[in-house]
């Protein structure tokens, strides 16, 4: 009882200080300013197509009768002594224009703004949220309000659903609770500690560029695929990346293999409001890291996802997850860590988001599901892209999302090879999975090189060790 | 080729000197000889129960008879100076009488005694063999062919199996070379370290008591319910014993808790042979390791077969099981080792054994699966069963055996407490399984 009644206090994260309100950051996001920098924006994208262009004013005002039903997207960023903390911001937010790479140009830590935007161009309408805000979860009911407003304001009434606030509404508290702490279990175990995993090498593109790529599949094939395997649509996407990596760490030469790390890791996200009912908007996700040793290989595909099925659902299950948030949120409760100065804080995140985070990950691969929209909506829409957000080290992640029978595969990367998204993709065609490919690789940004033909094709060539 | 030249070089178990011919123990075996004492004996037991009284002249007669064709069983175990090392016995092997308590009261280190022995009382045949000379796989086809020569001394001739020895034949090299260090893969990692296994807390029995809790199930409701969660019969009954012991762990108060260790973990004997073409008649086994962390909360029956099916699943047997190998034998090939005497090789291998190889089980089941013999000894054997080695520390040793519709699975314990016998029964009855209980002691559970 004495657990639920701290739980539901350090639940809380709308304070009252003597001029103002101010709201703490969810157990997930205080991590997140320290590892976020100009290269690792920790913006992920949320784009929408729209059959017609976009009506800019149109937009604008939709942004702004939005807007104030979702009160804590509207802050920003602030230092505090002992943590980072959102601050309300008196600024309207302003839709801008969607020029350049997506998710990059922004420094959580040192804008004095909302850590979101709202960008469009053409027919597109991109809602870019930092993850210090909100997961994908969040981002998207954000990005379905704005759409159902802004086609409301063009004339086109949809109706009501779950996920599409109406904009006059009142927010209900619990949508910006911290529900990492809420659902907190003493006394239960940490995550097993797992070994470091491979990273392909080779070099990064220059700052400011992060190249989209994504491929478009026939979902009914897809899942047809991976039914006859006994697996889901993510599990036989998790293999092909597994497989993927395998083909970079074989074309190695052996000594440098010897020398690097030999797992592949794929990290899958999870939804933890499908565990634990919240209404949060803020980060609620935890994730599973199928592994394979590269050192046993090389594994057939089929053994691939037959091997990430199972390792899957041995993770996959509330009780393993939870061991993720009594660890992070367990820690955060520690008086000792409460009162070390936010700089000593920030030096350890950095060092601890790299041995327990991204340091056992070769990749990450999140799938959305399939997209709903309210009738009459879903005609005006031609396509959903979700955008990964850029890492440091992770160089190349993917988002996986379905809408009208098709299921899109998009690739964020800032590395200047395309081996991880041409072996996934050719692995998956091998198997009569075709893919259309698009690639925004952005011509107009200053200082991008033409893309080289050859690139993609040279197996060796481009994988020289980074020393 | 030179890794392959090394390989067959320390394959080949069969040496001779001066003194004449001896035998290398194989690699699993090396450290059986020196964990084993007169309670913890490190024998195993295969039973069969004939329809009809054995009869004693014809069983010695057979025994005498087939001894020849395996050589490498007619030895007895010496101390060298870096190795414990096997030499042919000039003896003639002959059964001794069934006791109430099975493997119990042998020391292999005794000189001019077989590793093994064969015990007969009223209708049962019994083998129990020494760990050190082999594994089920082994002893299995030295039983099945010591039962056919029984039976033709009887009268009742049979068909040749390829599992049953013809007594005239040759013994084929290949049958007494260590195949662990024939399939030795050097560039293979070593296992990941595990974390400690739950143990229930006990004390022991009297000095060579040793309990026997056998269950009799009928096959086709086992399989039935086996298949109804989705899993083996061999998944069922480790599921059964994880849940035995969540229970255990469950009623202890939180301090012996915090002091046990987390895992319940089984040790599931994978027969090798399967996987890498050899005929050794020596140990080839390693160990799927089913483990579930009893520190998140009460699994349901169901959640556990799942876990315990997919962990085994996940543990591929021509990728993940060979990396024990490579650690086994790795170990035993570096030189400071082998160059170590032995006194001070057993010291380190208690220490290690105790700190590794122990620590991380909880129980283990063995299952050999659907035994058969040729028709018409088949009709004449009313039951076959199998034993696993007793141990001070681990409880659930579940050793099972198909023989015609029924199962017949046999704890051993040396432990005073019949909890995990009792639970495990007791949660395969809740299923629906009717198990009718036998017992070599008295009030049985």
């Amino acid at each position: 009882m004495s657990t639920n009644v701290a739980n539901i206090r350090m639940a809380r994260t709308l304070f009252q200080s003597a001029s103002d309100q101010y709201y703490m950051l969810d157990n997930a996001a205080i991590i997140m300013p320290a590892i976020s920098d100009l290269v690792a924006t920790s913006l992920f994208r949320i784009a929408l197509v729209l059959e017609r262009p976009v009506d800019l004013p149109l937009l604008q005002r939709a942004l702004a009768n939005v807007a104030p039903r979702f009160p804590y997207f509207l802050v920003e960023l602030r230092r505090g002594f002992f943590w980072y903390y959102f601050q309300p911001s008196r600024k309207p937010p302003a839709v801008i224009a969607d020029l350049g790479s997506p998710c990059q140009g922004f420094d959580p830590r040192k804008t004095r703004g909302h850590l979101f935007r709202v960008r469009a161009r053409g027919s597109r309408i991109a809602c870019e949220f930092s993850h210090i805000l909100a997961d994908g979860y969040g981002g998207l009911i954000f990005a379905k309000t704005l759409l159902a407003e802004y086609f409301r304001l063009q004339g086109v009434a949809s109706e009501p659903a779950p996920d599409v606030f109406p904009p006059g509404s009142e927010p209900n508290p619990h949508e910006w609770e911290d529900a990492y702490h809420r659902y907190f279990r003493e006394n239960w175990p940490h995550p097993d500690p797992r070994p470091r995993a491979f990273r392909p090498p080779g070099p990064t593109l220059p700052l400011g560029q992060y190249r989209v790529l994504t491929g478009s599949f026939d979902l009914a094939a897809v899942r047809e695929a991976a039914q006859s395997r006994d697996a889901t649509v993510t599990e036989l996407l998790t293999a092909a990346l597994m497989f993927a990596y395998q083909g970079i760490w074989e074309s190695l030469p052996p000594k440098a293999r010897r020398r690097r790390e030999c797992m592949a890791a794929v990290e899958i996200p999870v939804n933890m409001r499908r565990f634990y009912p919240s209404r949060t908007l803020r980060n609620f996700t935890l994730f599973i890291l199928p592994a394979v040793d590269l050192r046993l290989g090389p594994y057939t595909f089929e053994e691939l996802v037959r091997i990430v099925h199972h390792r899957v659902a041995l993770e996959n299950e509330e009780r393993e997850i939870a061991r993720q948030i009594s660890r992070n949120a367990g820690g955060g409760r520690k008086l000792l860590v409460r009162l070390v100065p936010l700089v000593l804080k920030n030096f350890f995140a950095r060092l601890l988001y790299d041995s327990l985070g991204e340091g056992l990950i070769t990749g990450l691969l999140t799938n959305l599901g399939s997209m709903t929209l309210p009738a009459p909506l879903d005609e005006r829409v031609r396509r959903f892209e979700f955008v990964p957000a850029p890492s440091r080290s992770l160089k190349t992640n993917a988002a996986v999302s379905s809408w009208k029978g098709e299921l899109h595969v998009t690739f964020g990367s800032r590395a200047r090879s395309r081996e991880v998204e041409r072996r996934f993709f050719s692995v998956l065609s091998s198997i009569n999975l075709r893919a259309r490919i698009e690639c925004d690789a952005d011509p107009t940004a200053p200082g991008v090189p033409e893309p080289r033909p050859a690139e993609s094709r040279t197996r060796e060539g481009s994988w020289k060790p980074r020393d | 080729m030179e890794a392959e030249r090394l390989n067959q070089k320390y394959a080949n178990a069969a040496r001779s000197d001066e003194f004449g011919p001896w035998y290398v123990l194989d690699n699993a075996a090396m450290i059986f000889p020196v964990m084993s004492d007169r309670v913890a004996t490190y024998l195993f037991r295969l039973a069969a129960t004939l329809t009809e009284p054995v009869h004693l002249p014809s069983l010695s007669a057979a025994l005498a008879r087939i001894a020849p064709r395996f050589p490498y069983y007619m030895v007895d175990l010496h101390r060298g100076f870096f190795w414990n090392y096997l030499q042919p016995l000039n003896k003639t092997p002959s059964p001794v009488s069934d006791q109430r308590y099975p493997v119990q009261d042998f020391d292999v280190r005794k000189r001019g005694q077989f590793p093994f022995r064969v015990r007969t009382r009223g209708r049962r045949i019994a083998l129990e063999m020494h760990h050190a000379l082999s594994d089920g796989g082994g002893a299995l086809i030295f039983f099945k062919t010591l039962l056919a020569q029984y039976f033709r001394y009887r009268g009742i001739e049979s068909d040749p199996a390829p599992d049953i020895f013809d007594p005239d034949g040759t013994p084929h090299p290949e049958e007494y070379e260590d195949a662990y260090n024939r399939f030795f893969q050097s560039e293979l990692p070593v296992p990941e370290a595990r974390p400690n296994a739950f143990r229930i807390v006990s004390p022991l029995l009297p000095p060579y008591q040793f309990r026997v809790t056998t269950g009799i199930l009928p096959v086709d409701k086992v399989k039935e319910v086996s298949k109804s969660f989705g899993v083996t019969v061999t998944e069922l009954f480790c599921a059964s014993i994880m849940d035995a012991l969540q229970e255990i762990r469950a009623s202890y108060p939180a301090w012996m808790r915090r002091r046990s260790g987390p895992m319940a973990t089984l040790e599931v004997p994978i027969n090798m042979r399967k996987i890498y073409p050899t005929r050794t008649m020596r140990n080839f086994s390693l160990y799927f390791m089913p483990s579930v962390d009893l520190r998140l909360g009460r699994y349901d029956f169901g959640e556990l077969a799942e876990l315990v099916h997919y962990r085994i699943k996940s543990e591929s047997p021509e990728r993940e099981i060979p990396r024990q190998m490579a650690r086994n034998v790795g170990i035993s090939r570096k030189r400071y080792v082998r160059l170590l005497p032995l006194g001070i090789k057993e010291v380190a291998m208690r220490a290690a054994y105790n700190s590794m190889g122990k620590r991380f089980m909880s129980g283990g089941v063995s299952n050999l699966g659907l035994l058969s013999l040729p028709e018409p000894l088949g009709s004449r054997v009313e039951r076959m069963e199998c034993l696993m080695p007793p141990s001070r520390v681990t409880c659930g040793n579940l050793g099972a055996v198909t023989w015609g519709d029924r199962i017949y699975a046999n704890f051993g314990s040396l432990m005073k407490s019949r909890e995990v016998e009792r639970l495990a029964f007791k949660r395969l009855v809740s299923l629906g399984i009717p198990v009718r209980l036998e017992c070599n002691m008295e009030d049985p559970i």
